[in-house]
């Protein structure tokens, strides 16, 4: 075998080359790094498109004319100055789910520096760590487990607040607002339903404060306006079901809609490509209304949720931590029946529907209603992405009057706290930033840019319930809010009622079968946890909400 | 450059040793001792979200394991997942790689065609295909539906299906590459001596392409059923496990009891079991590539 020689003369030249190909590669792509971090930096505004509606109504002698006037608006906020005007001393970082309201908190943190600057001697800057909502449990708690000081802020889905705050990675906040007239002051101004479940562990117990509301959010119904006022399409469900179809927003909210009635309508504005639906043929089958039943995170918790305690059933006892008699009672039966009879009026990929596919289905102008977020509404108004944003509207969800002649309207709550990481070197800096974030100006901003408002004075104005076309619903429906299990072994319950439902909805189990699964598994994990015992020494909730529900009263 | 026993100086003995130890301490560092941890951690009970420290429980984790039924189910489903994907990826991929070892115009092109699902994200192909089998707006589902007239819901009815489709699409090329290579190997003497004996096709292939293809085979057989058995991924984003748990295999499942439940010393537990059930599967594969 020839070896073949290498001289020195080629060996340096190669050597040369190499590095000189090294030193290119590392020049152009710093320079590609420095471009991409700059078009990759955090957004200074923050833009939402949407329809403004104004209903006027004429009274005349003997007539009365309702006009509509619709127009599109775009709303944008913005930073304010350029943050360059001061010089940041410190950067801590804010982690956020990657959605609107995070891309808007980063803007509006961005008059941070200059704020803290003047009230606590020293320029912060809030670097803002979006995290997609499919990996940001995963992210912040393997973070937090190894006791990282960053982030120093972070957004916590209600129902993991148990969880971080008995493993040590959040601040309990009650000995900082005692000695803090303002965050005392901050305190009261929050929604009780809010201060409930967003801000307390265990629920609704003040003496652990961990959070403070951020972004509200709840579970709206939007339905096709144009539709539901359609003279035949009215004459015809009427002949049908002996009832009108809702027409006004009254008519939803503070009117009794039953869930069983928005099952008549889904059932009715059910069609098959061919068929005539307000006049016009249908190219492509037409469904009656989009639920989440995916079996992804917490999609058919919150529905399911809302649809069992309006039929007067809690997945279990907070107090004592019993599961039979709560999950698989004949009430929750019921509410399980119910949920899997909408199906049949469901698009097909019904069971894949969380709040992106519910969205996508009703922008394609192919279903009469949905039930989703707030936090997900604004890009149906928006006419580059929905075909219906002009013939839409938003209401509360129904309730429902069950055996016992009680009406129960309760909906599954969303939205997030912002928490104190217990591991950061600057708790008084986030402290400055929450009261930052509830300045007036910012809470204009945050409104404006479509964020869910948190404080009951702003709730309750005209000024916010009119800004948007889903605010008034969400507005009224605060108040009737419920969530599940904020205990640290939420995930492992919420999992079994996703692999449960979704299985009965799938028709592999029949829904005794699943409620009857959910009840034992949820037993094995409870006895395995030792709940309540175990937990005793954070408190007991405030009140029991299964206890509540039954009789039919209001949590908050 | 001698010592006196014959031997070469200490220094030039120990500079081999010193060149390999950063890549063994990288080794030793980052899998080896991270691995003994996790074994000794798989007799604890411990949760890494807990402010609370480990408490030994023997071998009570693998006990409960080996009893739980929800794993045995997973375990069930996993097995079902490999055997589908695996065998239906070894027959397209041995169609595809007679298919071009047969030389024709534009054979290099569409093999590169063929072979470009293995340069996928492995989350992107079960992101597209979740589009595809979608039920109100997929493309697969738009032609079932045309074929069968009826309204198909693959995810629901049919997730086993999908899930072993994806996973077909993605890694038949990469058996058809493993056999190709296999065919291109025999020797041209071998298959014109075959030709010139008139053996039928099946004594062909049994005594000439048969014996040359098998090593690679094996192995080809060998990486996909690893690499099926801890397929994760793909499955994860086209259906999360669901529906229920009928495509939830056990990589999903160690994921959920690692860093959801936050069970750390039973999901580590869960992860030796799973070791040890690859490396049995790997023996038993080589030593019947060996036997033959």
């Amino acid at each position: 075998m020839r070896e073949k020689k290498i001289n020195r003369r080629i060996a340096l030249g190669t050597t040369a080359k190499v590095a000189t190909a090294a030193v290119i590669t590392g020049v152009v792509g710093g320079i590609a790094g420095y471009l991409a971090g700059s078009s990759g930096a955090a957004p200074r505004e923050v833009t939402r498109t949407q329809v403004v509606e104004r209903t006027v109504t004429v009274g005349g002698v003997g007539q009365t004319v309702t006009e509509t006037v619709t127009r599109t608006a775009t709303q944008t906020v913005t930073a304010g100055p350029p943050p360059t005007e001061v010089k940041p001393e410190l950067t801590i970082t804010f982690a956020s789910p990657e959605w609107l309201p995070g891309r808007l908190t980063g803007v509006i943190a961005e008059g941070f520096p200059a704020w803290s600057k003047a009230n606590i001697g020293k320029a912060v800057q809030v670097k803002m760590d979006l995290i997609p909502w499919d990996a940001i449990f995963d992210r912040l708690s393997t973070t937090l487990a190894a006791k990282s000081k960053e982030p120093t802020l972070l957004i916590s889905d209600s129902q993991w607040l148990g969880q971080f705050y008995v493993g040590g990675h959040i601040r309990r906040l009650n000995d900082i607002i005692a000695r803090d007239p303002e965050l005392q002051q901050l305190l009261n101004r929050f929604d009780e339903s809010l201060v409930y479940f967003y801000m307390t562990y265990p629920q609704g117990n003040k003496d652990n404060i961990v959070g403070f509301a951020h972004e509200g959010d709840v579970l709206l119904m939007v339905y096709r306006h144009d539709l539901f006022t359609n003279p035949t399409e009215r004459e015809n469900f009427k002949a049908q079901y002996g009832y009108d179809l809702p027409q006004r927003y009254e008519d939803w909210y503070p009117g009794q809609l039953d869930w069983y009635q928005v099952r008549d309508i889904a059932e009715f504005f059910t069609r098959k490509a061919g068929d005539e639906l307000a006049g016009k043929r249908l190219d492509e089958d037409f469904y009656g209304i989009a639920m989440h039943m995916s079996r992804a995170y917490d999609a058919i918790a919150c529905p399911f949720g809302s649809l069992l305690y309006c039929h007067g059933e809690y997945w279990w006892d907070p107090e004592t931590g019993e599961t039979d008699g709560f999950i698989n009672s004949p009430r929750a039966r019921q509410a399980l029946d119910f949920y899997k009879s909408l199906v049949p009026y469901s698009p097909p990929n019904a069971l894949e529907i969380w709040f992106d596919e519910a969205n996508a289905v009703m922008q394609a102008g192919r279903v009469a209603m949905i039930y989703n977020w707030a936090g997900f509404l604004p890009s149906l108004f928006d006419p580059a992405a929905s075909k219906v944003y002009n013939v839409i509207r938003v209401v509360p969800p129904p309730g429902h009057k069950g055996e016992d002649g009680i009406f129960r309207r309760y909906s599954g709550i969303g939205g997030q706290p912002m928490c104190i990481n217990s591991y950061s070197d600057y708790p008084e800096v986030a402290l400055a930033f929450i009261k930052y974030w509830f300045q007036p100006e910012n809470q204009r901003k945050w409104a404006e840019g479509g964020g869910g408002v948190c404080l009951r004075d702003i709730i309750q104005t005209e000024w916010f319930r009119t800004l948007t076309p889903y605010n008034r619903a969400y507005a009224d429906s605060i108040a009737f809010q419920v969530d599940f299990w904020n205990v640290p072994f939420f995930f492992e319950m919420l999992t079994v009622v996703q692999e449960e439902i979704h299985a009965a909805l799938a028709g592999t189990i029949s829904t005794s079968s699943a409620l009857d699964n959910i009840a034992r598994r949820h037993k094995e994990i409870i006895e395995r946890e030792d709940y309540p015992r175990a937990f005793e020494k954070y408190g007991k909730p405030a009140k029991n909400v299964a206890e509540l529900i039954r009789k039919g009263l209001p949590i908050g | 450059m001698s010592t006196h026993k014959g031997m070469p100086p200490l220094s030039y003995r120990l500079f081999p040793v010193l060149l390999i130890i950063p890549a063994v301490s990288l080794v030793i560092f980052l899998v080896i001792f991270p691995l003994i941890w996790a074994l000794g951690l798989s007799f604890y009970s411990y949760n890494a979200l807990r402010a609370e420290p480990p408490v030994f429980v023997g071998v009570q984790n693998y006990v409960r394991l080996l009893n739980s039924v929800e794993v045995w189910k997973r375990f069930v489903t996993t097995i079902q997942f490999v055997v589908l994907s695996v065998s239906i990826e070894f027959l397209i991929g041995f169609g595809l790689a007679h298919l071009f070892y047969v030389r024709f115009k534009g054979r290099r092109l569409a093999v590169t065609l063929v072979t470009t699902p293995l340069l996928i994200a492995p989350v992107a192909v079960g992101i597209f295909h979740r589009y595809l089998f979608d039920a109100t707006f997929g493309v697969y589902t738009y032609f079932a539906n045309l074929l069968t007239g009826g309204q198909v819901r693959f995810l629901t009815s049919l997730p086993m299906f999908a899930i072993v489709w994806m996973d077909v699409w993605q890694w038949s090329p990469f058996m058809m590459l493993f056999i190709l290579a296999g065919l291109e190997a025999i020797p041209k003497h071998l298959m014109e001596s075959s030709q010139i004996d008139r053996l039928s096709a099946l004594n062909k292939f049994r005594y000439v392409v048969w014996p040359t293809i098998r090593p690679l085979v094996a192995l080809a057989l060998l990486f996909r059923t690893m690499d099926a058995f801890r397929t994760f991924d793909t499955i994860f984003t086209l259906t999360g496990g669901g529906p229920g748990t009928a495509t939830e295999v056990l990589s999903i499942h160690i994921y959920r009891v690692a860093f959801q439940f936050y069970r750390t010393g039973e999901s580590t537990a869960l992860a030796f079991i799973f070791l040890v059930i690859i490396i049995l599967l790997t023996n038993v594969y080589l030593r019947l590539a060996r036997r033959e």
